[in-house]
């Protein structure tokens, strides 16, 4: 049983991947903590603390960004805002949302804008790498 | 001016409350002025049952207005009854949508505030175990905050789902 559960908790360190995650979160730890599982699921990782950040992070990477992880509840620019602009930026970018409150009615626009999977927090490590490896296949398969 | 409109006030209270008080105020009134002038003509060509006819003949018409001025009191009476009791219904209804609605918003702002730290739990915890993987009795301790967290998030969620929706 013990087994079985660190098996399911602990997420073992995966192969080398050749994509790039920009993580947008403005909870130090929490970002620290999904840069260190993005970084140890075999992801390149890039962070930013609010959205102005991210957008500028994004021109900058462009070519290279391949997901944006963004939390919703941003300071300054909002999550939702961020959102829209990097979409202006690049409509065929692959966004996943996490917040610990996702309005029924702001869930619905995000989902408008691009957002290809919503998380709520707390969420665990595996659901982060799961939900990112989904979201990248799908669009490598798009682009076959 | 003044006690004239506050005796109409009286009046009108009055007439709402006891309808069938009035009613017998409007009929003693009229048989009164009836009886007087009955008198009069009697003393001026002497009595005659021709006179006592023409004066009390009108006393059952003026019975049936009385009649349908009290119908009428009484209607207005439990419309406004009515009109009262839905106003104070919307006005119940009002606050508690403005309530309904401040909790949700409170709800809002505890998730987002509560959910944060306990997600900083979730990978601090999992990356703990990672660290402790060969101690199972710390690895058991994590287990258990990792619990205790869910259900510090669950209480939230089960609130909202119980009470604000």
């Amino acid at each position: 049983m013990r087994e079985l559960l660190e098996m399911e908790t602990i997420p073992q360190t995966q192969t080398r991947h050749h994509e790039t995650i920009l993580i947008v979160e403005d909870d130090e730890p929490l970002l620290r903590l999904l840069r260190f599982f993005l970084d140890d699921g075999g992801y390149h990782v890039l962070c930013a603390k609010n959205g102005e950040e991210a957008i500028d992070t994004y021109v900058a990477h462009r070519e290279e960004i391949d997901l944006v992880l963004t939390d919703l509840g941003l300071p300054g620019i909002t999550g939702k805002e961020e959102i829209l602009a990097l979409e202006r930026i690049n409509p065929n970018i692959r966004i996943i949302c996490a917040s610990g409150y996702i309005d029924p009615a702001l869930k619905s626009e995000v989902c408008q804008a691009g957002v290809k999977a919503i998380v709520s927090k707390p969420y665990a490590p595996q659901e982060i790498l799961q939900t990112a490896r989904t979201v990248l296949d799908s669009r490598a398969k798009e682009e076959r | 001016m003044k006690s004239l409109k506050s005796t109409w006030e009286l009046t009108k209270g009055l007439s709402e409350k006891y309808p069938a008080v009035l009613l017998g105020y409007f009929l003693v009134g009229y048989s009164f002025i009836s009886i007087i002038r009955l008198i009069i003509k009697a003393k001026r060509d002497g009595p005659s049952v021709e006179d006592l006819y023409d004066v009390f003949s009108a006393l059952p018409f003026m019975w049936l207005l009385a009649m349908s001025i009290v119908k009428i009191i009484q209607e207005r009476s439990k419309l406004r009854k009515i009109q009262d009791e839905l106003a104070r219904e919307q006005v119940q209804r009002q606050i508690a949508e403005i309530q309904l609605s401040a909790l949700r918003e409170a709800e809002k702002v505890l998730q987002h505030k509560i959910n944060n730290p306990l997600a900083v739990i979730a990978l601090s915890l999992s990356r703990l175990k990672r660290a402790v993987q060969r101690d199972h009795d710390l690895v058991d301790e994590a287990n258990d905050i990792e619990c205790a967290s869910q259900r510090i998030g669950s209480v939230l969620t089960d609130f909202s789902r119980t009470q604000l929706r």
